[in-house]
């Protein structure tokens, strides 16, 4: 089985082809729809990735990534944030909160899993 | 006494009417809803499946049930903005298969306000160039919300030959409101300040308001001469308040002298307090003492932007600020207030007790 995604996203629209297109890659797939459940989710059962967007309900991308950096089950986690927030002070508070990596909406699906397959390889070589 | 018995009894009737047919609307709304939901599932999953690689022929459409199709367009214009690149040119080539924004030029011209609206909203999700030209001629609709939504539709494009047609729209017969149409000038980006800095010259007072506010938002550093011009020349306060505010938002040094002279001769508390409220967002020392000046009015809201511009200033405002409260010159106590609120924003509880 691929990697485990988390995706976290209050627009069913996206959440759904997110995780179709990943599923149909072969990773293991769960979604979240709201900040609380996926910092729960993610302690619960740590993803290798979670793909997290900037504005979703009870608590933003931002806090959710700076709680996953506090936890040390999650600390070291893979984070993406998958964002309609393009202003440059957001994608820099995106990386000054964790993000290994920051998307821009409108995005491409294809180069969304481009940038997630380099994430993980590079998670996959500093592991070693 | 008859006329009152048959009225009570009409009443009667019209108010069981209304209740039942309140109530059957409920019912046939609930059966339907369930059908509705699954109608947007499919067309959800069938839209996610052809983006990431599936097909769809002419054919197929053109067989689909009428709610299906439906669904399926609505699905396509709430995917498009979201995405870009293969994705998007997909979706695209299906509304091209569908002919969505032609249909929604199309019903951008009937006769009822409703269809006009819904094509307002589809074209903004369509964004083509085509549609931004019905969406501008929308802008003059007779109809006050079909008017908004395509000024918000506007904005959500972001074509900045938009900005022209929307800042004037403020200012027109048929007006929109300067909040919505602003708001999407804004979102165009600085693609729009060329027009915005031709609307300054507008003999509507509305619309060279408008294009202030803008220009104020988007940071257009080369409005700073025009509206340094304005804030002294513009007839009335209210327009030179907003040009103030406009020249703190852009953050430009090269206002100041321009924000001090209009400090001295401004009359009305409001003009005073935007043009303070820009010198604290400059926070220039050399607008010191025509801030200062400020503290010896008897205004209590020109008082307390003074003491917050006079604290932006650093140490030397807040210095010359705690002198003149240890002193009770006029004005100390709002300013000592003003502080006081700092403090607690800053530390969470006053530094210290100012005046007795």
């Amino acid at each position: 089985m691929g990697a485990r995604i988390l995706i976290v996203d209050d627009d069913r629209n996206v959440c759904e082809l997110v995780a179709f297109k990943f599923e149909s890659l072969g990773f293991a797939v769960r979604t979240a729809a709201d900040g609380e459940s996926a910092v729960a989710s993610a302690l619960d059962d740590p993803p290798d990735l979670v793909l997290l967007e900037t504005m979703i309900p009870a608590l933003s991308g931002f806090e959710v990534c700076r709680r996953l950096r506090r936890e040390p089950v999650t600390a070291d986690l893979p984070i993406l944030m998958l964002s309609a927030r393009t202003h440059e002070r957001d994608v820099e508070r995106g990386f000054a909160v964790g993000a290994d990596d920051y998307v821009a909406k409108p995005f491409s699906p294809r180069e969304l899993v481009s940038r997630v397959e380099a994430v993980l390889a590079r998670r996959l070589r500093a592991s070693r | 006494m008859t006329i009152l018995v048959v009225s009570i009894a009409v009443l009667a009737v019209l108010t069981t009417t209304l209740i039942v047919a309140a109530a059957l609307h409920k019912v046939v709304w609930r059966v339907r809803q369930p059908r509705r939901a699954a109608v947007e599932r499919g067309a959800r999953r069938r839209v996610v499946e052809l983006i990431a690689g599936g097909t769809i022929s002419a054919d197929e459409i053109r067989a689909m049930p009428k709610a299906e199709l439906r669904a399926l367009e609505r699905m396509i214009a709430a995917f498009r903005p979201k995405l870009r690149g293969e994705a998007r040119e997909t979706l695209e080539e299906l509304i091209e298969m569908r002919n969505v924004e032609a249909q929604a030029r199309r019903r951008a011209r009937w006769p009822g306000a409703v269809g006009r609206l819904r094509a307002a909203h589809t074209l903004g999700l369509v964004a083509s160039p085509s549609a931004v030209d019905a969406l501008i001629g929308l802008l003059h609709d007779r109809d006050a919300d079909v008017r908004s939504t395509a000024a918000a539709s506007l904005g959500r494009i972001g074509d900045p030959r938009a900005a022209g047609p929307l800042v004037c729209s403020v200012g027109a017969k048929r007006v929109v409101p300067a909040g919505i149409a602003v708001d999407a000038v804004v979102k165009t980006g600085a693609g729009a300040i060329p027009a915005l800095l031709d609307a300054l010259a507008s003999e509507s007072r509305e619309v060279r308001r408008a294009a202030i506010d803008a220009l104020g938002f988007l940071h257009a550093s080369e409005a700073v001469p025009v509206l340094r011009l304005m804030l002294l020349v513009e007839g009335d306060e209210r327009s030179r308040a907003r040009t103030a505010a406009a020249l703190g938002r852009i953050g430009s040094p090269r206002a100041v002298d321009a924000l001090v002279r209009a400090l001295d001769v401004a009359r009305t508390p409001a003009l005073r307090v935007a043009v303070l409220e820009a010198l604290e967002a400059l926070a220039p020392e050399e607008a010191r003492p025509a801030i200062e000046r400020c503290l010896d009015l008897d205004d209590h809201a020109v008082v307390r932007t003074a003491a917050a511009a006079m604290l932006a200033l650093g140490d030397p405002g807040r210095m010359a600020l705690e002198a003149r409260i240890a002193d009770g010159e006029a004005g100390a106590e709002h300013a000592a207030e003003r502080i006081a609120e700092m403090q607690l924003a800053l530390h969470g509880a006053p530094l210290q007790r100012l005046w007795p």
